[in-house]
């Protein structure tokens, strides 16, 4: 069922079962798993179905820390949001993301990769990509690729599959709109939760359109899923009962916002021209792709980040162009960039998988960064037009970020020279002393870590069950809530904890 | 990079070596060892051994000496074929290397990662521009 909120009367009171704030890969992924379940599922879209200038600007926001790209433009205000923007590139977390490490501060998950492993599993189906397989032996069976004959106990490789990319918007519009357990509500922006005296449970939303439109949920349980920056806006902004927000009673909310690190690192000089096919990516008819990635025992051993490294052909430049500078600030040009990709693609020619030779690569690092509470979002002094505080975002990184990717370059360097591949060469950037960032450094648009995850409250907004900490019905879905970064894209894991927050919310309701 | 030429002006200064070996086929009269890291060949450009020698010993002046260069390498004792035993003690620097590389031995010049064989490979090589 579907509603636009501008249809409704001003005042209508909506109630349901359970609220799912959000209409993105998160939401939409619980929203399709109560289809069926004869309970009343509400889907809140702040959105329509296609961009629209006056609801795309209410994600607008400050930058006050590095370089970022505008907030108006990273994250997509319509029913599937960022993922109608979405590049598809897909990979589980490693076993060693989700533990504590020594040499990463306020790292480790409440979970471990094992817990995810089946929601993995039906993750895949959801955004559309192979079996869940991960091995690279598989892939070079399948792709008749062979892998770089690396010591796996120094560096590893490491595959993504890759999405088409399923928008989730237009794949899954008529699996919602048609059912008639959940009900799906657009151009309903929530601009405030209201808590009891206590703030201890959430009574309800408010609910505001541009159109002048105030309406009013209430539930039995509450899913924040508008993505890392506006979950934990709107858990700051709902400051009725306490003026730190909801949630924050350890003020968390809002810190250890993180990216992955995206950077041109090294150059990879070989002693002949190789194709190295099973590195190499071709949209769309790449269906998986390796890349180059610290093995667990290097990360011990010199106590570093997770990341990886993808290979680039052609001889890098020491100063590429800034993505974060010259990515555009609105919306509507990112979307037009990516129609354009993909018609590109689909005109690609298909029929000839093989890739040219080359004797000079690019090393392109993928990485997180360490959760650091410096790093944070909180509300700004403007207001936007429902009267919200607009966000405040500064992004924060740490030596421990630069050093990783020197160390990841350099290990890379070292299997390269042990198997007489060729030798690999650092950019000037990482060959100092001291920690200094590039003009170009960029990240890939993964919001993360706002609503960390944690058993104890003051370490973590959420616990492992994804509920607010002292809130009993309030959860929160997306990557808001990872602990640390990870090493790949969120897409998929988010999809994997947005499933394993489902069963739970079904196990409460239901059981 | 231009072997042959490099070795050519190698061989005209006091630190030639000299050792036949399938390696230094074709070497300058007089012949001289062939110290250049075979595995750099074909992926430095022509001047970058040299840059890299001169680079490795400005962080490590305790290594800038010929001789202590060639004690480290093992180019030690008799390194002349003609001699009972020489060619035998050429030590085997391609394995030394990638040995180098296994055990992490390795050292960042200029951004280049390489072995610490190959690194003093290249400073006993920069000596070629230093004037008698």
């Amino acid at each position: 069922m579907h509603t636009d909120a501008r249809a409704l009367e001003s005042g209508t009171l909506l109630e349901a079962d359970l609220c799912v704030v959000g209409a993105g890969a998160a939401g939409i992924t619980v929203a399709l798993d109560w289809v069926g379940s004869g309970r009343r599922v509400l889907l809140l879209e702040a959105g329509g179905f296609s961009l629209e200038a006056d609801v795309q600007d209410l994600n607008d926001g400050e930058i006050v820390g590095r370089d970022y790209y505008s907030l108006g433009s990273t994250r997509i205000r319509f029913f599937g949001g960022t993922t109608n923007h979405w590049s598809g590139w897909c990979a589980p977390l490693d076993p060693i993301d989700f533990e504590h490490r020594s040499w990463v501060p306020h790292s480790g998950w409440p979970i471990a990769r094992s817990d995810l492993d089946p929601y993995y599993r039906r993750a895949h189906e959801l955004v559309e990509i192979g079996s869940y397989r991960w091995d690279p032996g598989y892939w070079e069976e399948r792709k008749g690729m062979p892998a770089l004959p690396f010591d796996e106990d120094r560096v590893r490789t490491k595959m993504w599959q890759f999405s088409p990319p399923t928008r989730f918007g237009s794949r899954y519009r008529d699996r919602i709109t048609e059912a008639d357990d959940v009900h799906l509500l657009t151009h309903a922006n929530v601009t405030e939760i209201t808590a009891d005296r206590g703030a201890s449970r959430v009574e309800g939303l408010r609910v505001r359109t541009l159109t002048g439109g105030e309406h009013e949920v209430r539930a039995d349980r509450y899913v924040l899923a508008c993505g890392a920056i506006q979950n934990a806006r709107l858990l700051l902004a709902s400051n009725a009962q306490d003026e730190r927000g909801l949630g924050n009673h350890h003020d968390l909310v809002g810190r250890y916002f993180m990216e992955h690190l995206e950077v041109d690192s090294g150059h990879l000089a070989l002693r002949e021209p190789r194709s190295l096919s099973m590195y190499r990516l071709r949209s769309p008819q790449t269906a998986a792709r390796g890349h180059l990635a610290l093995s667990e025992p290097v990360q011990r051993e010199h106590r570093t980040l997770n990341g990886t490294v993808s290979l680039q052909p052609g001889r890098p430049s020491e100063a590429p162009d800034s993505r974060i500078e010259s990515w555009p600030e609105e919306a509507s040009r990112t979307l037009d960039r990516w129609d354009d990709r993909e018609e590109a693609s689909a005109d690609a020619d298909s029929s000839s998988p093989d890739f040219e030779p080359h004797a000079h690569y690019g090393l392109y690092t993928r990485i997180e960064q360490a959760p650091n509470p410096a790093s944070r979002v909180t509300l700004g002094d403007e207001t936007d037009a429902l009267g919200v505080p607009r966000v405040r975002l500064d992004w924060q990184l740490s030596d421990l970020d630069w050093r990783s990717i020197r160390e990841l370059q350099r290990a890379v360097g070292e299997e390269v020279g042990r198997i007489g591949l060729g030798r690999v060469r650092l950019l000037d950037w990482l060959t100092g002393d001291d920690p200094t960032w590039p003009s170009f450094l960029a990240g890939g648009w993964h919001h993360m870590g706002t609503a960390r995850m944690a058993e104890d409250p003051e370490e973590g907004v959420v616990d492992s069950n994804c509920r607010v900490h002292g809130i009993d019905n309030l959860h929160v879905a997306g990557s808001a809530v990872y602990t640390t970064a990870g090493s790949a894209n969120p897409t998929l894991t988010l999809v994997a904890l947005s499933l394993r927050l489902s069963d739970h919310l079904k196990d409460e309701l239901t059981g | 990079m231009q072997r042959r030429e490099f070795l050519t002006g190698i061989a005209a200064l006091p630190l030639v070596l000299v050792l036949p070996t399938p390696a230094s086929e074709g070497a300058p009269p007089g012949g001289a060892v062939d110290v250049f890291p075979d595995e750099l060949d074909r992926v430095l450009d022509d001047r970058t051994p040299e840059d890299l020698g001169r680079r490795y010993l400005a962080t490590r002046p305790q290594e800038d000496d010929p001789a202590r260069l060639r004690a480290l390498l093992g180019l030690t004792g008799s390194l002349d074929p003609s001699r009972p035993g020489g060619a035998a003690e050429r030590p085997d620097l391609r394995r030394r290397a990638r040995d180098d590389y296994a055990a992490g031995r390795t050292v960042q010049i200029n951004g280049w990662v390489v072995s610490r064989t190959e690194a003093r490979q290249c400073a006993l090589l920069s000596y070629r521009s230093v004037p008698n």
